[in-house]
């Protein structure tokens, strides 16, 4: 699989690191010689030096035959027109990174076909839109939709007010009204489990459900979380740029109370003229007298995603002193994280690049593999395979099937059915799997259910 | 003062005027009425005299600000001055200060009237004051800029000026298309009333008069007893309807009528659902307290509540129940509503209640601001900013408005015997709506005030119907220098 990425800045960089560890080609071109040669001595890639709508210096022919053409440099211009030059020169699919533009593709004039971008990521969004499901849903880590959206993968952390806690997945299993779920990984401290039927689930667990999207409400009551979240939470942003404007615009739209520091007046006109019911106050986030004025004391978020990470680290330590349960800072350095997560009081760092990084990844993969998702901070994933007749496990029990060690058939969905399989089920064609297996396994998973790939 | 653009453009309007004269005078001629002749020296006189004007050479320097609102004044004064000849040479009206307060009343749509016996007018003088007020509904400046070229002088500056509300809305680039749209709203909509009422029960030609003074929101009636006089139910709720429709923005009918029929137009405009909202709750509770005060049917309570509530917020002035005899609480909620008026952009007077929205949601910024030292926050209205000027602009008006209001009730109250009398007439009058409390309430009429009364009340009808800055202005000696 060929890839040529533009651009080396933040994101391509943390993108790089992930993919080397890929059976990939890997082409990059950047404007700075410097960070070339860098990623050059450090991982195994090829580079060119040049700007990449230049046409005197990118010659046509690294673009023929590429499979995934990313245009991640700083400016939505040139990666629009990039991604439009490499669609033409032959790549079979692109990826902009635009971060101005709206790109509503109802409200828009044109369409990104014509363009020549294939999709679109945009990294604010993206932050955004994780900070808005961690508000609305706290204790859901990570989500992740199959087959075109009707199977789920949801991983919840236990609380205290979770019913799970101290029971086995079997008796788990037994109480609900039928086996609607299936419990395909148990994250506890750094350690992944697959977990045997007779594992407890601990308090602090993260538990990754596999289920159908109409049974969510069920799921939720098994779990013992409630389902409607009828008081609105008391949400606190410090920096009103366009992460913070996107997040308070979700949010107010959500019926949560949000209330908006942006230390700059005249940007504090621009968001409260965009916002509708939101409060934009205009202070210093870390002015601890405002803070408290304002009611910090009260809140259920602090929320800091101004562009300064010792502001937004200093200003969420202030609130948790105030008393604030759960504080989320933005850190742009991935390697910060940990530290952060760990050894301050932070709830939570987190970092565009990991997330435009981990999106992007999403789109890179064998074409055997329709959809996949890999579990934070682990080499575990889930991959979405759909059988052929081609395949050689058709039709057999699956406990006679010789299937490599530490690969595990987690769901079938078989025209919208969803099945739970055990030793006697059969596979059959047209199924859609969902297989659990170590990301080094990922090959042999896909020469087991795909018998004729290279 | 560009004086010589300003007649030139007077001249013109007033041949426009002498147009439709035309029309009541062929009539009368056709009918053989006794006030043929005076709608036949009315015509003739403003033909001369806008002819006359029409031929001053065109100016090439085009008007400024101050010429405008000059310009504005001077044709409504003159609109009115025109119009009340027919009345005053066929001596229909006894008096030239009776003829003018006629006429003035019918072009700002007041609809306030000196004259007893209506029903005794030749049917010519009747079509002649409901026509008057068809016109001033939409507006003489805002038809002139539909029809004549040479207008496009003046630009947003007159446009502005005669169309209520804050702010006046371009519906079409050129400014043109946008009065010849609106026109052609207006008539299509006045059309469809016509229709509506012939088929309710009245004759033609009371048809075409009340749809005439309906959409206009004037309120002459061709009845002594006003709308009472035709005694149906039929005819009541489809004027409430029409009257209320009057009421509303003629930009969203526009945008309604001519961009695909979205209903979305309607119920997604604040102005709009406020204004609704006001008349839902007065009509709810005036018919409570009457229910519970004075008795009655509840269905004939109901729909005399709605018809006057209607007929006073759009300030149209119609009457079937005489509001005077209800209890002081919904004769009070009358006199607020009077004060509000309808939507900006309609044919409507008063403050207009996006106005009142408007300073509503000011104040509810302002006491926000007092609980966190440190908003930022500004007023929106359909999703944008309304800028701090604007709102300044606002309050100073509000606050003029009442002053004007004030000093009127002073000076009219040399000549009045009583209070209501003096309050309710200067309302009625600055608000452009018609009957207002006291000697001259819903049952009576303004024959029997003084002639000084009479010319305080005819300058606030001009200063409610061009919103008072516009003619406030001609007081600043800056505006007459060089």
């Amino acid at each position: 699989m060929k890839i040529v990425i533009a651009g080396a800045g933040e994101v391509g960089y943390h993108l790089i690191e992930n993919l080397c560890k890929e059976n990939l080609d890997i082409f990059v071109i950047d404007t700075n010689a410097a960070v070339l040669n860098k990623l050059k001595s450090q991982y195994n890639i090829n580079t060119d030096h040049g700007n990449i709508i230049d046409s005197k210096y990118i010659k046509k022919s690294h673009l023929k035959n590429t499979d995934l053409f990313l245009a991640i440099t700083n400016s939505d211009e040139t990666n629009m027109i990039a991604c439009k030059s490499a669609k033409e020169a032959g790549a079979k699919k692109t990826i902009a990174r635009i971060r101005q533009v709206n790109l509503d593709s109802t409200k828009n004039h044109f369409s990104l076909e014509s363009l020549g971008i294939d999709w679109v990521i945009n990294p604010v969004a993206l932050v955004a839109d994780e900070l808005f499901k961690l508000v609305l849903t706290p204790n859901i880590v990570d989500n992740h939709e199959f087959s075109n959206g009707t199977v789920n993968i949801t991983g919840y952390k236990m609380t205290d007010h979770s019913t799970m806690v101290g029971h086995s997945i079997k008796d788990i299993e037994k109480k609900a009204y039928k086996l609607f779920f299936n419990i395909g990984i148990v994250q506890r401290k750094d350690m992944t489990i697959i977990p045997k039927k007779d594992e407890v689930i601990q308090l602090g667990d993260v538990v990754y459900f596999i289920y159908q999207k109409s049974d969510y409400p069920n799921l939720r009551r098994t779990i013992g979380y409630p389902t409607s979240h009828s008081k609105s939470k008391h949400v606190f942003i410090n920096g009103g740029g366009n992460m913070g404007l996107q997040l308070a615009n979700r949010l107010e739209k959500a019926h949560q109370e949000v209330k908006v520091i942006e230390k700059r007046l005249a940007r504090s006109y621009d968001i409260a003229e965009k916002l509708q019911k939101s409060l934009v106050l205009n202070f210093d986030g870390t002015d601890l007298k405002q803070l408290s004025a304002e009611g910090i004391d009260n809140a259920d978020y602090f929320i800091s995603v101004t562009d300064n990470e010792q502001v937004n680290i200093t200003s969420c330590l202030i609130a948790n002193e105030q008393g604030v349960q759960r504080t989320i800072s933005l850190i742009k350095q991935p390697e910060l994280i940990p530290i952060i997560d760990q050894n301050t009081p932070i709830t939570l760092g987190i970092s565009p690049r990991i997330l435009t990084a981990r999106y992007l990844l999403r789109y890179i993969q064998d074409t055997h593999i329709f959809s996949y998702f890999s579990i934070i901070n682990s080499q575990i994933e889930i991959l979405e395979m759909h059988l052929e007749e081609s395949s050689t496990c058709l039709n057999i029990p699956i406990k006679n099937l010789e299937i490599p060690e530490n690969i595990i058939i987690s769901v079938i969905n078989r025209n919208e059915e969803f099945i739970i399989p055990d030793g006697n089920s059969e596979l059959s064609v047209g199924d859609i799997i969902l297989v659990i297996a170590h990301r080094l396994d990922r090959p042999k998973a896909i020469h087991f259910f795909h018998p004729d790939s290279k | 003062m560009q004086y010589a653009s300003i007649l030139k453009v007077l001249g013109l309007i007033i041949g426009v005027l002498a147009i439709f004269l035309l029309i009541p005078t062929i009539y009368a001629f056709a009918l053989g009425t006794r006030d043929f002749h005076g709608f036949l020296y009315a015509f003739i006189l403003s033909a001369i005299f806008g002819g006359l004007l029409s031929f001053i050479p065109k100016s090439k320097k085009p008007l400024k600000f101050r010429d405008s609102y000059a310009l504005v004044t001077f044709v409504w004064l003159s609109a009115a001055f025109f119009g009340c000849l027919p009345y005053f040479f066929s001596n229909s009206i006894p008096g030239f200060t009776n003829s003018f307060f006629e006429s003035i009343s019918g072009f700002t749509t007041t609809g306030s009237s000196v004259v007893s016996n209506i029903e005794g007018l030749a049917p010519p003088t009747l079509l002649w004051r409901s026509l008057t007020q068809w016109i001033g509904g939409m507006g003489i400046i805002v038809f002139a800029l539909a029809i004549i070229p040479y207008l496009n002088i003046g630009g947003m500056g007159i446009f502005q000026s005669e169309v209520p509300g804050p702010t006046a809305e371009k519906l079409t680039p050129r400014i043109q298309n946008t009065a010849k749209v609106l026109w052609i709203v207006y008539f299509l909509i006045t059309c469809v009333l016509i229709i509506a009422l012939w088929l309710g029960g009245m004759t033609p030609f009371e048809a075409i008069n009340h749809a005439f003074t309906a959409m206009s929101t004037g309120g002459f009636s061709t009845k002594n007893t006003s709308i009472a006089g035709f005694n149906s139910p039929v005819i009541e709720w489809i004027l409430i309807i029409f009257m209320i429709i009057a009421g509303i923005n003629f930009a969203l009918h526009y945008r309604f009528l001519f961009k695909g029929f979205h209903p979305k137009t309607y119920y997604e405009d604040s102005e709009l659902r406020f204004y609704l909202l006001i008349i839902i709750l007065c009509i709810t509770s005036i018919t409570i307290t009457i229910l519970i005060q004075n008795g009655g049917l509840p269905g004939q309570v109901v729909r005399d509540a709605s018809f006057t509530v209607a007929s006073i917020i759009t300030t149209t002035g119609y009457g079937t129940a005489d509001y005077e005899l209800w209890p002081i609480y919904g004769q009070f909620i009358l006199l607020f509503v009077m004060v509000i008026g309808g939507s900006a952009g309609s044919t409507s007077g008063g403050i207009k209640s996006v106005r009142l929205l408007l300073m509503l949601k000011y104040i509810y910024t302002e006491i926000l601001k007092l609980l966190h030292p440190n908003l930022i926050r500004t007023v929106k209205l359909r999703n944008t900013v309304v800028d701090r000027n604007i709102l300044a602009n606002i309050l100073g008006f509000i606050f003029i408005y009442l002053m004007v209001m004030v000093i009127s009730i002073l000076l009219v109250s040399f000549e009045c015997k009583d209070m209501m009398t003096a309050i309710g007439s200067v309302v009625a009058s600055l608000s452009n709506i018609g009957p207002g409390f006291g000697t001259v309430g819903p049952t009576e009429n303004y024959a029997h005030l003084g002639i000084f009364t009479k010319w305080i009340l005819s300058l606030d009808m001009v200063m409610g119907r061009l919103e008072i800055l516009t003619i406030l202005i001609l007081f600043l000696p800056s505006t007459w220098k060089k």
